[in-house]
């Protein structure tokens, strides 16, 4: 894995500090994408995979497909604000 | 003879994963060091069960996965087992509590409502317990990520199954998660973010500690005249 992968996913965190539902989250959508691309060079393996989420807001547990998040974030749902949250603890 | 009560729940991706953890690692663990399991399973992971079950005065641990929050630890179909402030006393008295779930080890939360209670000690997480899954693998035990995050877990329950402190059991958790990060490190930052995370937000209660005491160096003449409670 590259340094440049390390610092993307750095990014989409740091971004996801600042990040407010107002804002939308095409912008992160597609850091992600570009962080499973690179994901999918190096290590092929690790990208078709979930993530086990809950959301503290309304006690609901997601299991989230990794390859699914950007769609997740363009559409702005629960789903979306809890892989927010989610980046956030990071 | 010691026993343990384990709550394995299995009606969902999360405690699929997770229960084979405690039926495999932390069950072989006890039966070494010759402890009963009283294993509550998926549809036997009740509340009425697990009162009963804990209630048994050879019991000296209770153990296993489950939803969780600030003020509750679920079982099977997040039926609530454990509330903070609403349960019989001896369910948790003088035994360790010692569980995978969310948030039950926040500040004023339900593991340290428990060592108020009488509990020996908890081990739990501060905050939301996030993990990765492979399921294009069937089987838990054989996912390479899963293992990362719940293989590390379990270390803390048997630590203290082998007779370590609460500080040396979840140390060798500690260990093993920052051992898996340094791997993912090369593979896959955010994996290897979140197993840091969640190694962070691991926590122990052993005593309720009251508040410190205040200290207020102003000369008692003019701590009077003040009016200061100190």
């Amino acid at each position: 894995m590259s340094e440049e992968t390390f610092n993307l996913f750095r990014e989409i965190v740091s971004q996801a500090k600042k990040i407010s539902l107002e804002m939308g989250f095409e912008e992160i959508a597609k850091k992600y994408e570009k962080f499973l691309d690179a994901l999918k060079l190096s290590s092929p393996d690790t990208v078709d995979v979930s993530i086990c989420i809950l959301d503290p807001g309304n006690g609901k547990t997601y299991v989230i497909p990794r390859t699914q998040i950007p769609a997740l974030l363009r559409q702005g749902g629960d789903e979306a604000r809890a892989v927010i949250d989610y980046w956030r603890r990071l | 003879m010691a026993k343990v009560v384990m709550t394995c729940p299995d009606f969902d991706i999360a405690t699929k994963s997770c229960s084979p953890y405690f039926t495999k690692y932390v069950a072989e663990a006890a039966g070494a060091e010759g402890w009963t399991v009283v294993l509550l399973y998926g549809g036997d992971a009740v509340k009425s069960k697990f009162e009963a079950a804990c209630l048994d005065p050879d019991v000296v641990m209770i153990t296993g996965i489950g939803h969780g929050s600030e003020t509750v630890f679920t079982g099977q179909n997040q039926e609530i087992l454990l509330e903070r402030c609403s349960y019989d006393v001896n369910i948790v008295k003088g035994k360790d509590v010692t569980h995978l779930s969310c948030s039950t080890g926040a500040p004023d939360g339900l593991l340290e409502d428990a060592v108020a209670k009488g509990a020996r000690g908890a081990q739990g997480y501060s905050d939301v317990y996030y993990f990765f899954r492979n399921t294009r693998i069937e089987d838990p035990l054989q996912d390479p990520m899963c293992d990362s995050f719940i293989g590390s877990d379990v270390l803390r329950h048997i630590g203290r199954i082998q007779g370590k402190s609460f500080e040396d059991a979840t140390g060798d958790a500690r260990t093993r998660y920052e051992e898996k990060a340094r791997y993912w490190d090369q593979v896959d930052p955010e994996v290897a973010e979140l197993l840091r995370y969640d190694a962070r937000i691991m926590v122990i209660y052993t005593e309720v500690t009251p508040p410190p005491k205040e200290y207020c160096w102003l000369p008692g003449w003019l701590r009077r005249l003040l009016g200061c409670p100190y």
